[in-house]
């Protein structure tokens, strides 16, 4: 009898699974997409490689680390370790949900920790194509969505989902007028992303070529973003990736930003 | 042979100890730094290795050294029995042992400590003297390191930071002495640094602390003016003038604060030094004064940092009459008579071209005198770790005003820098 159960019930979600992933809205997609992570804090060795028009590379190392505060604020604290000449610039963030984020560098030529004024979420994250907000976590009621019909993207089953900004200050903030985003379907993860201007011109292209998932998180361990208006490229590859090391909370101060080492 | 045998112990120590231990870094510079004032002499020529050792002993310790080894040709003589040596100084950069605990970290040894929220001009900032003669681009050329003992207690909204700094050490000054004065030789008297006793040691205290978005900190510093005040007496027994260089305590209270909003940040700094010449009756010693400097940075977008400032200074116990009446008597010349508001502006902005070129232009305008200070740099990255600058500092001004003084050490620069 427990055995017949369990057939009907398999055979009952075979059924209707699909019927209940086609009647996701687009907003109950991202939901868990945002939902689904499970880490508290993170260390990992990051390779930015920036690429511009004439193919001329600039490769930085960085060590980063991050820890969730809560749902909506986190704090990170990243050194660079490549190149030489760069070798030992910290910088913290911590992030505010609601004022601009404390942001902190620490430069060892000048030996001094200075705050500096935040270039927004729109501004540069370390000189790549990559804005704070691209590598932050999504606030679900920044944006609407609009499901749009599902594709294949590298031979994955993917949500297509149009976000616009939920009102005029978050795409000032973002400076996008609309962002594309595929997301696989197994794993709920975002694969390709095309970022739209406030003018509707396609500004960038997001790829990722590599997910992994370590410690049951699914991470996308290597993504290129491309500035299709200035051919400018910027590769994230991630490394050594550890989560809920317990990193304690002092940890992400100005005192551990100058120690540099 | 000292020499050789600190280069040699630096190269083989990261052997020696484990590699997660220790490394070795630095880099290998060429400088060139024509003078621009007629007949355009090289001030410096010739190039650099900077080795820096550095390491951690677990959570509990670390360690940095760094030493530059420099060749500098327009030191040499070109003689044809002159030794190869000559033009080469070697000189530590920085050497300390850090010291780390639950809620203190030491720092031991010849160390940078600078203070300060503003921009290039910091009031509260009077530990590490300057290098005048020395003034460049890199901040470890127009500073000198003091050998120190710094203390920073971490309390929970609060950071203590305790220096002592026991021994003098004096700005490195183009100070010139004339030969005579009103026909009269003038004759140096030995100079009076404060004697290597602990009751003649520095020391500093610091707090730092957050509130509603606004970092400050408070300051109390308690040492010498690192300014030489330099005497003037008539010696009528041997018929002339006598010059005496000496060093004048000072205790000074410093406030600083900065905040940002959006693309905007506010910053302040101000300190009160209370000077030896409390009733400003001496006219060789500085007056208890007052200086602040008030300033914001602005980040338009991604390719542009901006930052302004504005920088005055107030005599206390200041009497205009007596200062001049007294200048008049001793046979002073009135040009060097201060003045009791003095304001200046200063700025800095860097823009970045693209991944490789970036400038950057500092500059400070005295506004009485219309004198003025330039340091534009532009830096071009020839590939990760090589680095090409090109700029120059210039002094302009009047003859006697601050920087119209130092006008003959205007001086252009082009240095290739290697760093690994």
């Amino acid at each position: 009898m427990k055995r017949f159960a369990i057939i009907l019930g398999l055979i009952f979600l075979a059924f209707h699974l699909p019927a209940a992933a086609q009647n996701l809205t687009g907003r109950q997609i991202m939901e868990k997409a945002l939902n689904k992570s499970s880490w508290q804090d993170m260390v990992s060795n990051v390779r930015l490689i920036l690429t511009n028009e004439k193919g001329q590379q600039r490769v930085r190392k960085i060590k980063m680390y991050t820890r969730k505060r809560n749902a909506n604020e986190s704090d990170m604290l990243m050194r660079f370790i490549a190149p030489p000449d760069v070798k030992g610039i910290g910088f913290l963030i911590i992030e505010h949900q609601n004022r601009d984020d404390d942001r902190y560098l620490y430069l060892p030529a000048l030996r001094r920790i200075k705050r500096i004024a935040s270039s927004g979420k729109g501004g540069n994250f370390m000189a790549s194509d990559f804005t704070y907000y691209d590598i932050g976590k999504p606030k679900l009621n920044d944006w609407k969505y609009k499901r749009l019909k599902d594709e294949t993207i590298n031979g994955f089953d993917c949500y297509k989902i149009e976000c616009s900004p939920a009102n005029e200050q978050i795409a000032k903030d973002t400076g996008y007028g609309k962002i594309i985003r595929w997301i696989r379907k197994d794993i709920l993860v975002t694969i390709r992303s095309e970022y739209y201007d406030r003018a509707g011109r396609l500004w960038k292209i997001l790829e990722v070529p590599k997910v992994e998932n370590i410690s049951g998180v699914w991470f996308q361990t290597d993504m290129v973003m491309k500035d299709v208006q200035t051919k400018h490229q910027s590769e994230m590859v991630f490394s050594d990736i550890k989560v809920n090391q317990n990193i304690p909370a002092q940890f992400f101060s100005q005192r551990y930003l100058q120690r540099g080492r | 042979m000292r020499a050789k045998i600190v280069f040699l112990a630096l190269v083989c120590l990261p052997f020696v100890l484990p590699a997660q231990q220790a490394e070795l870094g630095g880099y290998v510079k060429f400088f060139a730094h024509p003078n621009l004032n007629s007949p355009y002499p090289f001030d410096r020529l010739g190039s650099r290795i900077q080795l820096r050792l550095n390491g951690t002993l677990g959570e509990q310790a670390a360690f940095y050294s760094a030493l530059d080894f420099n060749y500098d040709e327009s030191q040499s003589s070109p003689a044809f029995n002159a030794p190869r040596t000559q033009g080469l100084s070697i000189y530590p950069v920085e050497t300390y042992v850090d010291l780390y605990f639950s809620r203190l970290d030491v720092r031991l040894g010849q160390q940078f400590i600078f203070w300060g929220k503003t921009d290039w001009i910091n009031p509260t900032d009077n530990i590490n003297p300057w290098d005048y003669v020395n003034i460049s681009a890199e901040v470890e050329d127009y500073r000198l390191p003091v050998t120190a003992a710094k203390f920073n207690f971490y309390l929970d909204d609060v950071t203590l930071q305790a220096v002592l700094v026991p021994r003098f050490k004096g700005h490195r000054l183009p100070l010139f002495t004339p030969d005579s004065m009103g026909g009269l030789p003038v004759w140096q008297a030995p100079t009076q640094i404060p004697k290597n006793e602990i009751k003649n040691a520095e020391f500093g205290l610091k707090a730092d602390f957050s509130l509603w978005n606004v970092d400050y900190s408070l300051s109390y510093y308690r040492g010498y003016d690192k300014n030489p005040t330099v005497r003037m007496a008539f010696d009528p027994a041997n018929h002339r003038f006598v010059q005496t260089i000496s060093y004048a305590r000072q205790h000074v209270f410093g406030a600083a604060f900065v905040t940002t909003f959006e693309h905007w940040a506010i910053k302040g700094e101000g300190a009160y030094f209370l000077t030896k010449d409390r009733d400003g009756k001496d006219i060789f010693l500085q007056n208890p004064y007052l200086k602040y400097v008030l300033g914001v940075d602005f980040l338009p977008n991604n390719d542009w940092s901006l930052n302004f400032q504005f920088i005055q200074s107030i005599l206390f116990k200041w009497d205009e009459n007596y200062e001049r009446s007294t200048r008049q008597r001793l046979g002073m010349p009135l040009s060097t008579l201060p003045h009791r508001f003095t304001q200046s502006l200063s700025s800095r902005i860097q823009y970045q071209m693209g991944d490789f070129t970036s400038l950057q232009l500092i500059g400070v305008y005295n506004l009485r005198e219309g004198d003025f200070f330039l340091l534009p740099i532009l830096n071009y990255a020839l590939c990760d770790g090589i680095n090409v600058y090109g700029g120059a500092t210039l002094f302009e001004g009047p003859s006697g005003s601050p920087f119209g003084r130092s006008k003959k050490y205007s001086r252009a620069f082009f240095e290739v820098k290697y760093s690994f």
